[in-house]
């Protein structure tokens, strides 16, 4: 079963209810039971602590609704795997009316969101064009890339120093830089942005180290 | 633009390639005026993705390459083309919502559960509600997962709030699919 399997989304909300409820009643049926409540909140449901659930579960066996003895058996199975355990079939149809209309929407989202402009780029769209057509456009020309990284790492590295960026800010950057050059093989060759992202591989390469404490840039 | 035979000359004579027509004199007052963004981008105030003009129909087509990857189970190349636009720009919800799709379908629930966070810090509350709910539950979904029930439930709850303010159509097909399962979840689970 994959993640898109309908089942998948719809089978974590039901496990998130029944569990809840499943509490509720613990504590509303028996003191003891209170007990297995507290091992419950106190582990979560995570993998390693559902030993412990079920030890509980054995320990208070006579006093604990069957139903959530029943529970703890049903998520000690579940939870390992992450995968809903009951899902009829009219569930399962809104499912997928959920998954379809979750994939069908988060592009058209991203239409307006781009059409926006970002409220912190916003005054620094037209230099940021500048700049690009300073650096930018040289980058054409892969010969030179060399060049326009050396340029470019000397004028950042003298703002880094020149506006106290710090240390953990600079890896902030280069973790950025990092994850768009990840970006190369899904770009076509002949885009720009191709170029422009082997600028930002050789800028990650050539920035200099990072102090080891969270100092300014500065020194 | 210089030709190209203009610039790799320019790379042999120079120190620094310079375009077609900027004079050495003009060219250092160009490059003081960049100081300030040039922080900025540092900062992360200035997205890389403004800072090196990347198009939107790029960024629009590697979304929906994205996208593909997901549905054909390849999480991998969906989670690197996912981080790659979230770093490009970082302010867009839809990128964190999708790279935490990716994360959450290789299993990396924490990372997952972050980047639905930093989808709900890039949404306007006032515009943007159909997405708020979306990342609310997905959100929740991951905390389910996680044993972080109580949190997971005022995700739900969160996500219900939003999912009642929205009025188009479309919406509202979305809305009776998930409160129908809720419903049903709920009622059927005892």
């Amino acid at each position: 079963m994959g993640w898109w399997d309908p089942r998948v989304q719809v089978g974590k909300l039901w496990l998130a209810n029944k569990f809840s409820k499943a509490t509720q009643i613990a504590e509303e049926k028996s003191p003891e039971a209170r007990d297995l409540q507290a091992i419950i909140e106190a582990g979560g449901i995570r993998g390693r602590d559902l030993q412990k659930v079920k030890d509980a579960a054995e320990t208070f066996g006579t006093f604990v609704n069957e139903r959530i003895k029943s529970l703890v058996d049903e998520l000690t199975k579940a939870l390992p795997h992450g995968l809903p355990l009951q899902i009829d079939k009219e569930t399962e149809s809104a499912a997928q009316i959920v998954a379809n209309q979750l994939l069908n929407l988060l592009p058209k989202q991203l239409m307006g969101q781009l059409a926006e402009p970002s409220k912190s780029s916003k005054p620094y769209v037209e230099t940021a064009k500048q700049i690009n057509e300073y650096w930018g456009s040289l980058t054409l020309v892969p010969e030179i890339v060399s060049g326009v990284t050396d340029e470019l790492t000397e004028a950042l590295t003298k703002c880094a120093v020149a506006y106290g960026v710090s240390a953990n800010q600079l890896d902030a950057f280069r973790g950025r830089l990092a994850a768009i050059i990840e970006l190369l093989p899904y770009v076509a060759k002949e885009e720009d942005t191709s170029k422009k992202l082997q600028v930002a591989a050789a800028l990650l390469e050539k920035l200099p180290p990072i102090p080891e404490n969270d100092q300014a840039v500065a020194t | 633009m210089a030709h190209r035979s203009e610039l790799l000359r320019s790379k042999k004579t120079k120190k620094s390639p310079k375009v077609q027509g900027i004079s050495e004199s003009q060219s250092t007052s160009v490059k003081a005026d960049f100081e300030p963004v040039l922080a900025d981008l540092l900062l992360g105030n200035l997205s890389l993705g403004r800072f090196f003009c990347v198009s939107k129909d790029l960024l629009k087509d590697l979304t929906d390459k994205g996208i593909a990857y997901l549905r054909a189970g390849k999480c991998e190349d969906a989670r690197k083309i996912f981080a790659g636009l979230a770093a490009l720009e970082p302010n867009v919800a839809t990128f964190h919502q999708l790279l935490g799709m990716a994360y959450e379908h290789s299993n990396r629930l924490r990372e997952a559960e972050q980047e639905y966070s930093s989808a709900l810090e890039c949404l306007k509350e006032d515009k943007q509600k159909e997405s708020i709910f979306m990342a609310y539950f997905a959100r929740g979904s991951v905390r389910s997962r996680l044993g972080e029930v109580q949190k997971a439930l005022v995700d739900f709850e969160l996500a219900k709030r939003y999912e009642s303010s929205s009025t188009r159509p479309l919406d509202k097909q979305l809305q009776a699919a998930v409160d129908g399962a809720v419903v049903r979840l709920t009622q059927g689970a005892f």
